[in-house]
């Protein structure tokens, strides 16, 4: 069993989030296989990129509401 | 089990043509300098099985970044590895090709097996994992030593290390993702967010506070004013700015603007800009204002007057001055005319004495020659005589010197006294007369003064002045008539201004509840936010990131456990020969024999190693590079022999297994070798010709000996083959 599958068990395991989870280490190791450690950071970092782009967005408009 | 019987390189890396070896033996040596294509040999074997999944940073070989398929000099034409292994059923033939020149060219993989079957693509690939049963990692861990792995583990820095282990067991994928979540630095991110929302929160609070406290001051000076409680409303501003735009209105009329509108706030928005409305028309209208005006033009005029007349006064002054001083200067000493003739007559006195002296001289000198001749040229005996007439004159000589010393010496300096007494006078005079030029030039210049003056006032009055009229007296009446007309004029302003100030005084009132009031809506628009579906949003969108730290946070958990869990179960499996191996090898001393432990830091959630030795020491500090050589291949060997009832591959490749060993760890890693030959073909690379020569002549299975003796960009590696 590779480390993929390994992983893949113990997020199966978990009580919560298993499906959400699961997708986002398929993700993962996606952009791993194809970009190494830097392709795994650049894609979570993304991704929590464009939550924030949006937390920014918001935080802005507020801003200028007060 | 799979036996490795042929291989066959075009275009990989350091081989140009096709080159193509045969495992015809249970052991075969790959032996020459760097540099010479053994390397590239063995790796062909990994990129036919493996393709790209053994090239790139995923792989944890720093080495494999960048790595280049193709030969750099071949300019056209395909990369071509087979690999042919004996299997249970024959023969499998296994081919990977990729075009030169393209750095991410798509591969083509054939699988030929023993039936005939050829299989391509996605359908070869998935064969070669059925086969095979191996991943890159597997493969890497218990198939084929890397020199890399071997070289990154002599290093002395424990992350370094540890980076190493994991790779000689296969745990480079844990560590390489564990880094990219490190990386990405999400919990950093978070915290961020976090932290702008809550000094959002805090702002806000601090502003409803300070708003809250000016509110209350503003309150409080407003009712001081007299402005009643009940007056802090819209409607009421607004009512209250209606009333000043009608006093705007009443105040154009009086100062006699025509054609004024006034402007009235419909909504209470409008009152900031009415309020700046107000203040800028009331001051245009009093600045056009024609009393005002009027005002100004006789104020400018009076200016006007007030500077010429100083300069008048000023200027008549100095004459009078000068005036005066002259008269005095005439009543003590005369007039030009009397000091003229004052000067004359010294100078015809002074005339007199000289015709004097010029007489009383010449008697001197006829005197004075006479007895110079009676003293130097007469002889004493001739002295009684006249030298003239040459009667006896008896003392002659004594009565000329006694006429000289008592009449004509005394008279001459009488005279010359007098002389020097009239000079002096004259110069008295001389020097007076200077003084009263000097005197009349000083009044003249008054005089011009005083009439400048008078042409500047002309110019201001805008009228002739007579010579009989005074200028003074001109200004003063002018002066007076434009105080009277200040006067008249400053009563109808004041009453207006006073219009304005009780204008302004409203103003101020209705600032000051319109302050207040927006101020009440700003309060009001902060504590609004709140209830905002922006808030709601940016809320949602912090869980959102949280849950995702959360989940990431997760899937480090798991991979830290996964990780360790199999790196304790390799550990384990291998421990025992991992022991035997690096005992055999090393012999240590002081090593009684080896026990690797594991364990996950907390931190980074990655392996970190620890070696003990059997009697409970550290053997860290002791281990030298030799020793640390002997443990990577021991782990190597003890995971290959731990894995070797399911691994498929029936070979091991070692590539330069001997960085670092002295020639004692040498021959042990022979007679290691000795052993391992009996259950396993041997490929082995190798550029130490001592470690050769030991392999030829201690190993007891037949071995082939390919000598990579150079190498050339156009042919690539010189290969004979040697059997022994």
């Amino acid at each position: 069993m590779g480390y993929r599958e390994k992983v893949l068990d113990k997020i199966n395991a978990m009580e919560h989030r298993a499906d959400e989870r699961r997708f986002l280490w398929q993700t993962l190791i996606n952009s791993f296989e194809q970009e190494g450690a830097d392709g795994a950071a650049n894609e979570l970092a993304g991704r929590i990129g464009k939550v924030q782009e949006r937390f920014d967005t918001l935080l802005e408009k507020l801003e200028e509401m007060a | 089990m799979f036996e490795l019987i042929r291989l066959r390189v075009c275009g990989f890396r350091g081989f140009v043509g096709e080159q193509e070896f045969s495992f015809d033996r249970p052991v075969t040596l790959l032996c020459g300098e760097n540099h010479r294509g053994k390397s590239s040999t063995l790796n062909a074997v990994e990129w036919c099985l493996f393709g790209d999944k053994c090239i790139g940073k995923k792989t944890g070989i720093r080495e494999r970044v960048d790595w280049e398929i193709a030969n750099r000099y071949l300019q056209e034409g395909e990369v071509a590895v087979t690999a042919e292994f004996k299997g249970p059923k024959g023969t499998y033939r296994i081919t990977r090709e990729q075009s030169v020149g393209r750095r991410r060219a798509a591969q083509k993989v054939t699988v030929l097996l023993p039936d005939g079957t050829q299989l391509q693509g996605d359908e070869a690939e998935n064969m070669l994992y059925v086969l095979f049963r191996s991943s890159f990692q597997d493969f890497m861990t218990a198939v084929y030593q890397h020199q890399e792995a071997i070289r990154a583990i002599l290093t002395q820095e424990p992350r370094e290390r540890n980076d190493a282990i994991d790779r000689l067991l296969g745990l480079s994928p844990y560590r390489e993702i564990l880094k990219g979540i490190i990386g990405a630095r999400l919990e950093e991110t978070l915290t961020n967010m976090e932290g702008r929302r809550e000094d959002f929160r805090k702002r806000c609070e601090q502003a409803i506070r300070t708003l809250d406290n000016l509110i209350r001051e503003e309150r409080g000076k407003a009712i001081a004013e007299g402005i009643p409680e009940e007056a802090f409303t819209e409607q009421e501003a607004l009512n209250r700015a209606a009333g000043i735009a009608e006093a705007v209105k009443y105040l154009a009329e009086e100062l006699g603007a025509v054609d004024f509108k006034a402007r009235v706030p419909v909504t209470f928005g409008e009152i900031a800009e009415f309020r700046e409305w107000v203040k800028t028309q009331t001051d245009r209208l009093w600045a056009q204002a024609p009393d005002v005006l009027k005002q100004e033009t006789l104020a400018a005029e009076q200016q006007k007057l007030v500077i010429p007349k100083g300069r008048y006064e000023e200027a008549k002054g100095a004459e009078t001055a000068a005036q005066a001083e002259k008269d005095k200067f005439v009543g003590q000493f005369g007039d030009e005319v009397a000091l003229v003739e004052a000067i004359e007559q010294q100078q015809r006195e002074i005339e007199q004495l000289d015709g004097q002296i010029r007489k009383t001289n010449a008697k001197a000198n006829l005197v004075r020659e006479a007895m110079r001749y009676l003293k130097e040229v007469v002889p004493d005996a001739e002295r009684g005589r006249c030298p003239l007439c040459g009667a006896d004159a008896p003392r002659l000589l004594a009565h000329l010197e006694t006429e000289w010393e008592q009449k004509v010496k005394s008279q001459v300096e009488e005279l010359e006294q007098q002389k020097r007494e009239r000079q002096s006078k004259l110069e008295d005079f001389d020097s007076l007369r200077d003084k009263l030029g000097t005197l009349e030039r000083n009044l003249k210049n008054a005089r011009s003064g005083c009439e400048d003056c008078l042409r500047a006032i002309a110019q201001t009055l805008r009228r002739e002045i007579g010579k009989e009229e005074d200028p003074l007296a001109l200004l003063s009446r002018r002066l007076e008539q434009i105080a009277r007309e200040q006067e008249s004029i400053g009563e109808a302003i004041s009453k207006k201004r006073a219009n304005i100030s009780d204008l302004y005084d409203k103003l101020g009132k209705l600032r000051t509840i319109d302050e207040i009031l927006v101020h009440q809506q700003k309060r009001a628009v902060i504590e609004r936010v709140w209830e905002t579906k922006e808030l709601l949003e940016l809320e949602e969108s912090l869980n959102e990131a949280s849950q995702f730290v959360e989940d990431v946070r997760a899937l480090r958990t798991a991979l830290a456990e996964a990780s360790l869990e199999e790196a304790e179960g390799k550990i384990h499996s291998a421990e025992s020969a991992l022991d035997k191996y690096f005992c055999s090898i090393v012999k240590h001393p002081a090593i009684p024999g080896l026990v690797m432990e594991v364990a996950e830091d907390s931190r980074t959630g990655l392996n970190s190693y620890s070696f003990k030795s059997k009697d409970g020491t550290d053997p860290t500090p002791i281990l030298s590079q030799g020793d640390l050589n002997c443990f990577a291949l021991s782990l190597f060997l003890g995971l290959s022999e731990a894995t070797a009832d399911t691994q498929r591959f029936a070979f091991l490749m070692l590539d330069d297994p001997t960085q670092s060993l002295g020639p004692e760890m040498k021959r042990e890693l022979v007679s290691v070798l000795e052993d391992i030959a009996n259950r396993r073909e041997l490929i082995i690379a190798t550029p130490d010709p001592e470690f050769k020569s030991l392999l030829t002549t201690h190993i007891t299975k037949t071995k082939a000996v390919y000598n990579f003796t150079g190498w050339t960009d156009k042919g690539g590696p010189q290969v004979t083959r040697t059997m022994s």
